[in-house]
């Protein structure tokens, strides 16, 4: 039981780790085949810590909402993802519930994004729906054993 | 009932393109439009997630690869349509000769409110339903399937919509702990934003209109309808055909005359070479 706990507790605070430090690895790797020299390693947790002490703005309650269920829905997406033998939430459902609970975060990201009056917002919605229907197309084969 | 709310206070608007930005100003409408294209696109928590569950379990277990394809574009079409659907009439700027709509009224607002609460219970606990589902389905000869409050066991996976759904919703109220830990944002009209440096002009961008164009261009080459195609050739030939038809029936006496004497020739001629009568 309490094992259970802590790999519910400890699996999405890995994945962030992981996650921020791809990001950081990423960026650094694209600024390689530019030719530059790129931001640090750790240059989104800066970002981080810089936004969470920054004032922000907000459109409305579906501004604020949508990015919190965005990230919700990554978070639950993780609980799903099996690291090595550690899967929480392997019990509740297959790739079938990861293949739609990733729907969450674009979604809330749209959502969220289409309070506000800019053109480019709608461009952007636009973009990134696409871009998942790209994402999960290629997951359904792994259905097959 | 959220478009009818819609089109009641904007007086008969039908044209989606001229909409947008109605969130605020049409509060319940936005809620219930939103639970019910969850439910059409199978977000999972509302009812459609468990049948497209099935579906797909069942396509997959019985080995049918390019069906199960066919019902995930299916999907996502239906999630691109919809959603450009809800954007444009609740998201984006609202246009100026809205600025003063009223909220719907309560008779309208009552049918979505259960009707979207309807929607959550049964996506969370889908055993209500699907213990009915399963007694017609035993009644017809078929296997029981194991069911329960919020979810099915199988030997090919099991389903547990109410640990996702407090998954989510602990998830969620973490996030929004964490949230309110940082700095609290200002609230700003929606038209404090910029573009490319300058101010958004009101009234003048409000980009819903071609909202997939760089989908379209991809998958134009693909959409070329060959069976359309197909029905206009048969079309176009079959009326050749009976244009060159219709020619024999000249309308002159001497035209039939001669139509008689080289069909009696022909008989003849039939008779004379191989002697059948």
């Amino acid at each position: 039981m309490v094992t259970e706990v802590m790999q519910i507790i400890l699996s999405p605070v890995l994945a962030l780790i992981v996650g921020v430090f791809f990001l950081g690895l990423a960026r650094k790797i694209m600024a390689r085949i530019h030719w530059r020299y790129g931001p640090p390693l750790i240059q989104p947790v800066i970002d981080m810590i810089r936004l969470f002490y920054q004032k922000g703005v907000s459109h409305g309650s579906m501004f604020d909402l949508g990015l919190i269920l965005s990230l919700a829905g990554s978070i639950v997406v993780v609980l799903f993802l099996p690291f090595g033998r550690i899967c929480p939430l392997s019990g509740s459902g297959g790739l079938l519930v990861i293949l739609y609970i990733m729907l969450l975060a674009p979604l809330g990201m749209a959502l969220s994004g289409g309070q506000g009056a800019n053109p480019n917002i709608s461009i952007g919605i636009s973009r990134k729906l696409i871009l998942s229907l790209g994402y999960e197309v290629p997951l359904l084969p792994c259905c097959w054993r | 009932m959220s478009v009818g709310a819609v089109q009641y206070r904007t007086g008969g608007e039908r044209d989606l393109n001229s909409l947008g930005g109605l969130i605020k100003k049409i509060p319940i409408a936005f809620p219930g439009g939103l639970l019910g294209i969850s439910g059409l696109i199978e977000i999972p928590l509302t009812n459609g997630f468990v049948s497209k569950w099935l579906i797909y379990k069942t396509l997959i277990v019985e080995g049918y690869p390019f069906l199960t394809f066919a019902a995930l574009i299916g999907t996502w079409g239906t999630i691109l349509s919809v959603y450009k659907f809800l954007h444009n009439m609740f998201l984006g700027q609202l246009p100026e000769k809205y600025k003063d709509v009223e909220k719907s009224p309560f008779s309208m607002q009552l049918p979505m409110i259960v009707l979207s609460l309807a929607i959550l219970l049964f996506g969370i606990l889908p055993g209500i339903l699907l213990k009915v589902i399963n007694t017609i389905g035993t009644s017809f000869g078929f296997e029981s399937l194991n069911i329960s409050l919020w979810g099915i066991t199988s030997e090919t996976g099991t389903l547990n919509t109410i640990n996702i759904f407090f998954a989510v919703l602990v998830a969620a109220v973490l996030i929004w702990l964490l949230f309110r830990l940082g700095v609290k944002s200002v609230s700003v009209p929606q038209e404090d934003s910029y573009a490319a440096g300058a101010h958004i002009p009101k009234d003048k961008y409000h980009y819903t209109a071609e909202f997939y164009n760089p989908l379209y261009r991809m998958i134009k080459s693909f959409l070329r309808d060959m069976i359309d195609e197909f029905y206009y050739w048969i079309a176009s030939s079959v009326q050749r055909l009976s244009d060159s038809v219709k020619r024999v029936y000249a309308g002159d006496v001497g035209y039939y005359v001669m139509y008689i004497i080289l069909f009696l020739a022909f008989l003849i001629f039939v008779q004379l070479k191989w002697k059948p009568w």
